[in-house]
């Protein structure tokens, strides 16, 4: 009864990084507040995870009696997770150097969220998704309310936590549902379910398709579910923004994919047409909001909504049967978004000063001529984000649109570009600030740290060279996504 | 009827008679008395000033807070418990990590000062 | 009891919840419907449980009890962190984040 029921190895990537959170959360007991050893603890740690996760690459294996599948799929994302994680940390480093120190749980707080997106990467069952998801949705309203003394973070890590919470409640209904009609939370045997069934959805698997939709919408922010995402945006201290925007996006479209680009993608159910809807309104408004934005954090919420509503069009009747770029492309898609969000996120770490917030579009005015290196990476980032070659950002796009063509929903796309036209217009309204308006306010000089320079520098590198090069890139997000079926 | 069932039968029986007459025999030979004096707090205790549902020290929430997570990881413990057998070895370490996990959060806790009391 | 009359009760429960957090303004009534949602969700499971093969919603419930727990820690933080910053949980009150 019990076979295939355990396999250390199935789960070594995601218990290194457990046991680096543990001891990091161990260490900051016993030394005294501050002591630099606890970040590169956890760096070592993560790293320690990467080299176990990349060297799993290629085997695939089942475990725990089929809740956990650790294959090709999984460890594309745990990269994508570890390697935001760091840079998040290196951040956060130059972040403590000018607004004061974090508590030292923050440092745990990193890896043990990374313990649940790594879960949320290889469930094989909607029950140890949910799980996964749960542990890194609390370890994320944690730490948006760590900025203690601001009453806007606690404000903020509310909100959040309140949604999100609101949020767990349907998906754990929806899978209620699913249960109820397919007896089981398996992926494998609710694929199978669906497909001899597709004449006929049985009603609770309709509305639990529909409750998990809700659900999943609220975690990754997508419109009419997005409330809660630029107040918790902005609430946050921002390395830990940029960690929501990159890690905590790409698990919840890990969950997506899964879910509703393979599990559930059948026209049979209603869901095609709702996630049509999702995808449309969330470009919109997501880029109409983010023109009206004059502080930064809150700009970059909004247009991570739009992203959000990019990657779904590619989700929209995406059939794996037929073809794998719906897939491929949200994979590639979400590599791209985290290298130029969390470059983005990072010169608002370092522009933003100490006491005074310097996160509004003013604060960049006369960048260039003050920091030529910064202003320069920036622009890199924002050129990306909207999608202009040679950039990381235009390939992205262009598979995402193409994904959506190609499976016949051409409109979509078309209302996609459009849209993304409206994202050129703030995303070059920062890039004209820096370059062409001089500094409307005076700035207190700011310590520039080398970590977060060398961390800037090569992500602008890799937004440059993968926009040139995608071809590596592209093809690992093919064989990640094929690895699921 | 099994022999166990009518042992444990008598006993309920013995018990209930056995509080029966502990209540009867004060009511028969005591002395009566109904005054309303008898209803309140007697030598231990100070008078009631305001109700029950007044506030609590805030104090309180920290406790409660950890005592609600560590509890409700009990509950993992009594499905475990019940499969203890076939899940042979594996679930033994498995639930030893899982309480070593416990443990942890409560050394945590501990350092923290989350259990000082002022 | 059939499984429908199960899960007519549980909607009900999970709708309570839902019309809670949509109208109800302090934090800790919000905090207490969703714990009602989750509820709804552990009913939902057990009765399924109970008229299907397996004993997997039986087990799945033990898990949310876990879940809800987990969260009202949490969000009993949260909560009395923005208690002491603003003397305030209502959650109409909180409006610093706009824009």
């Amino acid at each position: 009864m019990f076979e295939g029921l355990y396999s250390w190895s199935a789960v070594a990537p995601a218990l290194v990084v457990l046991a680096t959170a543990l001891v990091v959360m161990m260490t900051d007991l016993f030394v005294e507040p501050g002591n630099r050893i606890v970040p590169w603890l956890t760096i070592a740690g993560l790293f320690a995870g990467l080299v176990v996760s990349i060297s799993m690459w290629g085997t695939e294996e089942v475990a725990f009696s089929g809740a956990w599948k650790i294959g090709a799929f999984s460890i594309y994302f745990y990269c994508i997770f570890i390697v935001a994680a760091i840079i998040t940390i290196f951040f956060s480093m130059s972040h403590e150097e000018r607004r004061g120190r974090f508590p030292g749980e923050y440092w745990s707080l990193i890896p043990f969220s990374v313990v649940g997106m790594m879960v949320m990467a290889s469930a094989a069952d909607l029950i140890t998704l949910i799980i996964g998801l749960e542990t890194m949705s609390l370890c994320a309203y944690v730490m948006v309310g760590l900025n203690r003394g601001d009453k806007r973070s606690s404000e903020g890590a509310l909100k959040y936590f309140l949604l999100g919470a609101f949020a767990s409640a349907f998906l754990l209904y929806g899978t209620a549902f699913i249960y109820g009609s397919v007896i089981t939370t398996r992926f494998a045997e609710i694929t199978v379910f669906v497909s001899a069934h597709s004449n006929a959805i049985p009603f609770n698997l309709q509305v639990g398709a529909i409750l998990l939709l809700v659900g999943l919408g609220f975690k990754v922010a997508a419109v009419p579910f997005h409330m809660w995402a630029p107040d918790a945006y902005q609430a946050a201290p921002t390395p830990v923004t940029g960690f929501m925007a990159t890690a905590i996006k790409a698990a919840g479209f890990a969950a997506i994919v899964k879910i509703f680009g393979l599990m559930l993608a059948t026209s049979a159910l209603v869901l095609q047409d709702l996630i049509w809807w999702l995808a449309l309104l969330s470009m919109i408004v997501g880029n109409f909001a983010a023109v009206m934005q004059m502080n930064l954090k809150r700009m970059l919420a909004y247009s991570s909504i739009a992203h959000v509503g990019y990657l779904l069009t590619a989700i929209v009747g995406s059939d794996p049967g037929v073809s794998l770029q719906g897939g491929t492309g949200v994979l590639f898609y979400l590599v791209s978004y985290a290298l130029m969000t969390l470059g983005a996120f990072g010169v608002l770490i370092i522009i933003g000063g100490g006491e005074d917030r310097r996160e509004t579009l003013v604060d960049m005015t006369g960048l260039a001529s003050k920091s030529p290196g910064l202003a320069l990476a920036m622009t890199i980032f924002m050129v990306s984000m909207s999608g202009i070659p040679p950039t990381i950002g235009f390939f992205g796009k262009f598979y995402v649109f193409g994904a959506a063509v190609q499976s016949g929903y051409t409109g979509l796309a078309v209302i996609g570009i459009l849209t993304s036209v409206v994202g050129v217009f703030y995303y070059l309204r920062v890039v004209v600030n820096m370059y062409m308006k001089p500094a409307e306010k005076s700035f207190v000089p700011w310590r520039r740290s080398r970590i977060s320079d060398i961390t800037l520098g090569v992500l602008a590198a890799a937004v440059l060279y993968i926009g040139i090069f995608p071809q590596s890139l592209l093809d690992l997000a093919r064989s990640a996504f094929k690895s699921l079926f | 009827m099994s022999h166990d069932l009518i042992v444990l039968g008598l006993l309920v029986l013995f018990s209930l008679a056995l509080g029966a007459l502990l209540l009867a025999i004060p009511r028969l030979l005591g002395a009566r008395s109904s005054q309303k004096g008898l209803l309140d707090i007697f030598e231990c205790g100070v008078p009631l000033r305001d109700g029950t549902q007044r506030r609590m020290q805030v104090r309180f929430y920290l406790i409660a807070i950890i005592f609600i997570v560590f509890d409700v990881e009990a509950v993992f413990l009594f499905p475990w418990a019940v499969l203890f057998r076939r899940l042979g070895m594996f679930g033994f370490i498995e639930m030893l990590f899982f309480i070593a996990v416990l443990a942890l959060g409560l050394v945590y806790v501990w350092r923290k000062g989350g259990l000082e009391w002022d | 009891m059939t499984l429908t009359g199960y899960l007519i009760l549980s909607a009900i429960l999970f709708t309570l919840g839902v019309l809670g957090v949509l109208l109800r303004r302090n934090a800790i009534m919000i905090l207490m419907s969703i714990e009602l949602m989750l509820n709804a969700v552990n009913l939902a499971m057990v009765a399924f449980s109970r008229f299907i093969p397996g004993l997997d919603g039986q087990v799945i419930s033990f898990l949310i009890i876990a879940i809800a727990a987990a969260e009202a820690a949490v969000g009993l933080a949260l909560v009395v962190q923005v208690a002491r910053d603003r003397q305030t949980v209502d959650v109409d009150d909180l409006t610093l984040l706009r824009g």
